[in-house]
């Protein structure tokens, strides 16, 4: 088993190899032409107004971190199933089910608290001029 | 590679390049002669067998612009594709009208290109303000905001122009040196 | 009611302001003083015989001595029209702003300030609208004179060559002072600029975006950047010497131009066009209509991330294009037209090249609908999105496909008839809220679809009809007397509406163009607060804008 992980390292390499072959190749060919007008930040040919650092609305982090628990969530459930032969062969069934259950109604728990505060409407409180949507 | 030194806009108004020269590269490194041919048309055979183009267009010559890269007279199998924005392109095609509104963000949208970039102006409102020379608003020709390395005249040119356009690029680009010695130093 | 009838009507009402009937011009104007100009429109767009709910132009005049603004207005449900006009001092021109009786009137003020130097007491926001923030003066006065110099570029077509010329040791040039960015000040919002160079905004239009995120809270349409000064142009040209300009003023819809100018200077020289002629105009304007139907529908679809349906539409775009440069010789600004007919001949071969075109096309149709047009998410993005209603649609201006998807049943080929139309059989198609609500984004690209069938039958029964006889009926010379005229046609985006003034010159006094996308890009800004951005593309290509009719 260990040789395959050197296939995996040896596969490292080549892509990194690749890679930065490719980057020296090009230092070597294009034109560097440094210029502060070249450097700009590009908003379809006019100046940008303003910064781009200011107040997000928090609705991003908030989607972004359900996003990362269910993701988890459903990456740690997968490799359950190849596991739970072995329990079940060994008799211990019932035991696999509750633990499965029970880590899932946790997070259903979690879903439904997110889900009834709306914090999965992607649009809560926006207002227009006039003050509605 | 335009000639920078035609650059219109530049501060210190530079000299000229001789006539007769194709343009000189900015950055020119030295190798020995038969090596630094090859490496030349090597790497300029990648490059202008895909020339990528803003997908810039004012007026009229930008429903040819669309009409050459559609099905009959296809710029995709020249490897030319449309891109939106200037980090990817290496040509501007300036179809259209510039006004005086907008040749501030075509100089803008020219100086956010990366080198080695070329412009083709395109149709008669690019090469001299076209029909709308008299008009109070209409820069009389793109080549007052950028330097153009190919005036395609047309109102508007036909997509076999603008295609032609495309190959006389090519052979300009074929033209150039990168690792050759400039011929009298 | 004719204008002789309104004019008693509002002298009734308003006794000595209103100051005379024009009734010796071609379209007769009533003059009204400014003072009272908002009371009486107010009056006009009320009362119930009246009911004049569509501003149909508001074009200023320079008289030399006085500066004049003409409003010209039609009741959608009474069909009548009428011109007003008021006269206002050349130094300190102002007049009411009516945009609280017409919210069309917002655009079409500023435009008349930024060009003439008219303050609209009243207006919202009166700024510039073609040109830049900081551009000096009023270019459509008589004595206008361009800067030398804008940004450091210089002015003009003999001013200073090129230096790629290769001439180089010219004068150093300066760098242009590169715009600045708009200033404002308010948190939590993110200020974008969506153009002038973007590809979903059909042409060189910027847009202010102010988003919380992804929704926007309002779009504000920067237009301008393509403002040739074909009006002004117009005036140092002999009439037929605009022609080609008016191609450049729709490039999509250059025939519909073309006639309109044609139909303004024929009725101010009081000559008719032969049948054949008529019917030559009507084969090229419906091939237009189709053309330019196409490349509204297929980059719509573009636009919504869809890009085989418009390499598609190209493809049939491009027969078009052989059908049209073997009738006038051009694929694209076409110049076909002439007073009293049109240039050439639309011979036998043609007449067969066009028919076996349309037995082709027929079945695209067809073909494009499945690939795209019922496409389940096509119709997600389009419908209910952006609804017009039809009072809305009316009071911003809105004409053609944008006006009859929302449900107000108005073409001027059948209601103000003009050419050979009343002769040819066509339905006209209204929205009905196919697979949303009537007025919705899809509502206006459907309308488009089924208007293509439409012209396919129209352009049959003109091939079927086109009678012998001559094709220009050609004037012996083009010198109107001095007169005033407003002539239209329903162009692909709507009303294509031409003002001519002449002066017993052979070039006009004024010529001042209206156009549908013109007022289609006003709405915008009204319909933004609460769109999602991808839906701001979504109605920007639904309303089928163009930039050289906004921008002229």
């Amino acid at each position: 088993m260990l040789f395959d992980f050197a296939t995996v390292l040896v596969f490292l390499f080549v892509a990194a190899a690749f890679v930065g072959g490719a980057l020296v190749a090009g230092r070597f060919v294009r034109p560097r032409l440094p210029d502060p007008e070249k450097a700009t930040v590009y908003e379809c040919g006019e100046r940008p107004i303003g910064s781009a650092w200011f107040n997000f609305n928090p609705r991003f982090y908030t989607m972004a971190l359900v996003f990362i628990v269910f993701d988890v969530e459903i990456a740690l459930t997968y490799p359950v199933a190849v596991v739970v032969r072995d329990w079940v062969r060994d008799g211990k069934a019932l035991l696999a089910v509750v633990e499965i259950v029970l880590f899932l109604a946790v997070l259903i728990a979690a879903l439904a608290y997110v889900w009834g505060k709306g914090h999965l409407d992607w649009a809560r409180d926006v207002d227009g001029p006039e003050g509605d949507r | 590679m335009t000639d920078e030194s035609r650059d219109p806009l530049l501060k210190d108004g530079a000299a000229a390049a001789p006539a007769g020269d194709a343009s000189p590269p900015i950055e020119a490194v030295v190798y020995p002669g038969a090596i630094a041919t090859r490496l030349d048309h090597f790497l300029n055979w990648f490059r202008k067998s895909s020339i990528w183009y803003l997908l810039f267009a004012t007026a009229c010559c930008g429903i040819e612009l669309m009409q050459t890269g559609g099905p009959r007279t296809d710029l995709d199998r020249f490897g030319a594709v449309f891109r939106a924005s200037p980090r990817q392109s290496d040509l501007l095609i300036v179809a259209g009208t510039i006004t005086y509104k907008m040749a501030d963000r075509v100089r803008l949208l020219w100086a956010q290109m990366a080198e080695p970039r070329y412009v083709i102006a395109m149709g008669s409102c690019a090469n001299s303000g076209g029909l709308f020379q008299r008009s109070y608003s209409v820069v009389c020709g793109v080549d007052k905001v950028v330097p153009v390395d190919l005036y395609l005249p047309g109102c508007p040119p036909r997509p076999e122009a603008l295609n032609e356009a495309i190959l006389r690029l090519q052979e300009k680009m074929h033209a150039e040196r990168w690792a050759a010695k400039r011929k009298g130093g | 009611m004719t204008p002789a009838e309104i004019h008693d009507r509002l002298r009734a009402r308003f006794g000595d302001d209103v100051v005379a009937l024009h009734a010796d011009l071609r379209d007769p104007a009533i003059e009204l003083r400014p003072e009272r100009l908002r009371d009486a429109c107010r009056f006009l767009r009320d009362d119930d015989d009246l009911r004049f709910d569509f501003l149909r132009s508001v074009a200023g005049v320079d008289r030399r001595d006085a500066i004049e603004v003409v409003y010209h207005l039609l009741s959608y449900p009474r069909r009548h029209t009428v011109v007003l006009r008021t006269r206002l001092d050349r130094d300190r021109p102002s007049v009411p702003s009516v945009h609280d009786v017409w919210p069309t009137a917002d655009w079409h003020e500023r435009e008349t300030f930024d060009l003439l130097g008219v303050d609209f007491a009243g207006h919202p926001r009166l700024r510039r609208l073609l040109l830049p923030e900081d551009w000096v003066g009023h270019p459509l006065r008589k004595d206008y004179e361009r800067p030398a110099e804008y940004h450091g570029i210089p002015v003009g077509r003999d001013a200073s060559p090129p230096v790629a010329r290769g001439g180089g040791g010219d004068r150093p040039r300066p760098r242009p002072a590169m715009h600045e960015p708009k200033a404002e000040e308010l948190a939590g919002f993110l200020r974008l600029n969506m153009g002038p160079h973007h590809p979903a905004t059909h042409g060189v239009i910027n847009f202010l975006l102010e988003t919380d995120g992804e929704i926007l809270r309002r779009a504000v349409p920067d237009v301008g950047y393509l403002h040739r000064g074909i009006e002004k142009l117009a005036e140092s040209n002999a009439y037929l010497g605009t022609m080609p300009y008016t191609d450049r003023v729709d490039y999509l819809g250059a025939i519909f131009a073309n006639h309109a100018w044609a139909l303004a200077v024929e009725r101010l020289l009081g000559i008719e066009v032969p049948p054949r002629g008529e019917y030559c105009r009507v084969i090229a304007a419906e091939l237009n209509r189709i053309a330019s139907h196409l490349i509204a529908t297929g980059s719509l679809a573009m636009d919504l991330g869809a890009f085989t349906p418009f390499i598609h539409w190209i493809r049939e775009r491009e027969k078009i294009n052989d059908i049209m440069e073997r009738i006038c010789g051009a694929r694209l600004t076409y110049n076909y037209l002439r007073f009293g007919g049109v240039a050439r001949d639309i011979d036998g071969e043609t007449v067969d090249m066009i028919r076996r075109w349309l037995d082709h096309f027929d079945p695209i149709i067809d073909e494009f609908n499945r690939l795209i047009g019922e496409n389940e998410i096509f119709v997600k993005r389009l419908a209910r999105i952006a609804v017009i209603s039809p009072e809305d649609a009316v009071a911003w201006g809105l004409v053609g496909p944008n006006l009859r998807a929302s449900g107000v049943d108005w073409d001027l080929r059948r209601d103000q008839p003009y050419s050979v139309y009343p002769e040819l059989e066509f339905d006209v198609v209204v929205g009905r809220g196919w697979r949303g609500q009537v007025g919705d984004a899809y509502d206006r690209f459907w309308c488009r679809m089924l208007e293509m069938r439409q012209s396919v039958r129209l352009l049959r029964q003109a091939c079927e009809k086109l009678p012998p006889g001559d094709f220009w009926a050609k004037p012996k010379t083009v010198k109107p007397a001095a007169n005033e005229v407003y002539a239209c046609t329903e162009s692909a985006r709507g009303e294509l509406g031409v003002f001519v003034i002449s002066d017993g010159t052979d070039k006009p006094y004024r010529a001042k163009f209206r156009t549908g996308s013109f007022t289609a890009m006003s709405i915008i800004e009204r319909l933004s607060p609460g769109l999602l951005l991808a839906d701001l593309v979504a109605l920007i290509g639904s309303l089928d804008v163009v930039a050289p009719e906004v921008d002229r």
